[in-house]
């Protein structure tokens, strides 16, 4: 299905039936990334996703902000009828489900965030010049290959590999760049102490690329948040859906209807 | 050998082939069995594997040598690009 949304046509999927689930993607991924969640929790949520610009299935004509991604997100929201949702951020959409909660703090029942950060603290511009120059000969498939080699857990199902790249693949070299210099460089910190519903912090213990001191700094920065650890590198949806899923389950179902 | 130099192109413009690519006019393209290799190199070191066993693994399934300068640049690049593997 799609949206005309800010100029941008946006591809979502929209499935189930009860309080709704916003699920915003990482870095490379799309909607279908959320799949495995959708299929455990539709049975009692109305599971939302969209391939943020410049991803999956979506067009990429503007320019990828967060505060443009949080916008988008809000106006799908809305034209889908739905005025509060869960929002669950992952990686890259960690600070977007932040920004979003920062400018509408009324449609937003709680959040959880998924190996993800408010301020990335390491090597953020040897990462974006690097992958720049990368990206001018190499493609987006050899990209992920090499990304998919470094990030997922080396038990993680070779199946997931392939689908990890094959999601990375569909992603626009403009988009991927304009959103590692969108959210590695800004500090998202300040939108931490705006959020009022309950969190939920989820962690890899494994994760490298936002390691658990950086998520234990976003529990603390936002109050009454909880974090959880589970056995997993950067990429739970991909090292260990279960866990993810169990994690994220638990935490919904026990939030007020 | 330098670092590698590209326009915003992607045309060539100087320093070191990175492993999987040969120079072909001023464009770098893809050698696939190499493109495999580096994978194959990036994942055994994820698992804790050091580089002699990675360059006879690389020889022995993708039929590709991987020199201990093509490897350091490759990882040095991974680093870069992705943070510690």
């Amino acid at each position: 299905m799609k949206l005309d949304i800010n100029g941008e046509s946006l591809n979502y999927v929209r499935e189930g039936s009860g309080p709704a689930v916003l699920f915003i993607h990482f870095l490379g991924g799309f909607s279908g990334s959320w799949r495995r969640q959708f299929e455990a929790l539709k049975d009692r949520y109305t599971c939302v996703a969209f391939d943020t610009r410049g991803f999956g299935f979506s067009t990429y004509r503007g320019r990828w902000t967060v505060e443009t991604v949080a916008d988008d997100l809000k106006a799908g929201l809305d034209a889908l009828g739905i005025d509060r949702a869960h929002l669950v951020g992952f990686s890259m959409g960690g600070p977007v489900a932040l920004t979003f909660n920062a400018h509408w703090p009324q449609a937003v029942r709680s959040l959880t965030l998924i190996d993800t950060f408010a301020k990335n603290h390491t090597h953020s511009k040897d990462r974006i010049a690097e992958s720049e120059k990368c990206l001018r000969y190499m493609s987006m498939r050899e990209y992920a290959r090499q990304y998919a080699a470094t990030r997922l857990l080396p038990s993680t199902p070779l199946a997931a590999f392939d689908e990890l790249v094959s999601s990375m693949s569909m992603a626009s070299r403009k988009a991927y760049l304009d959103v590692l210099r969108g959210i590695l460089i800004p500090d998202f910190t300040g939108h931490c102490s705006k959020v009022k519903v309950p969190t939920l912090v989820v962690c890899g213990e494994h994760d490298r690329t936002t390691p658990v001191n950086f998520t234990s700094d976003l529990t603390n920065l936002i109050g009454g948040a909880v974090e959880r650890i589970i056995p997993t590198g950067h990429l739970p949806c991909f090292d260990d859906p279960a866990a993810l899923t169990q994690a994220l389950a638990q935490f919904l179902d026990a939030q007020p209807g | 050998m330098s670092e590698l130099q590209v326009d915003e192109d992607g045309r060539y413009l100087g320093g070191e082939i990175p492993f999987g690519y040969s120079l072909w006019g001023d464009r770098l393209v893809e050698v696939p069995a190499e493109l495999d290799a580096a994978v194959t190199a990036i994942r055994m070191v994820k698992r804790g594997e050091k580089y002699e066993a990675i360059a006879a693994a690389v020889r022995k399934h993708h039929g590709v040598e991987l020199s201990r300068a093509k490897f350091d640049a490759l990882m040095q690049s991974v680093y870069r690009r992705y943070g510690p593997v």
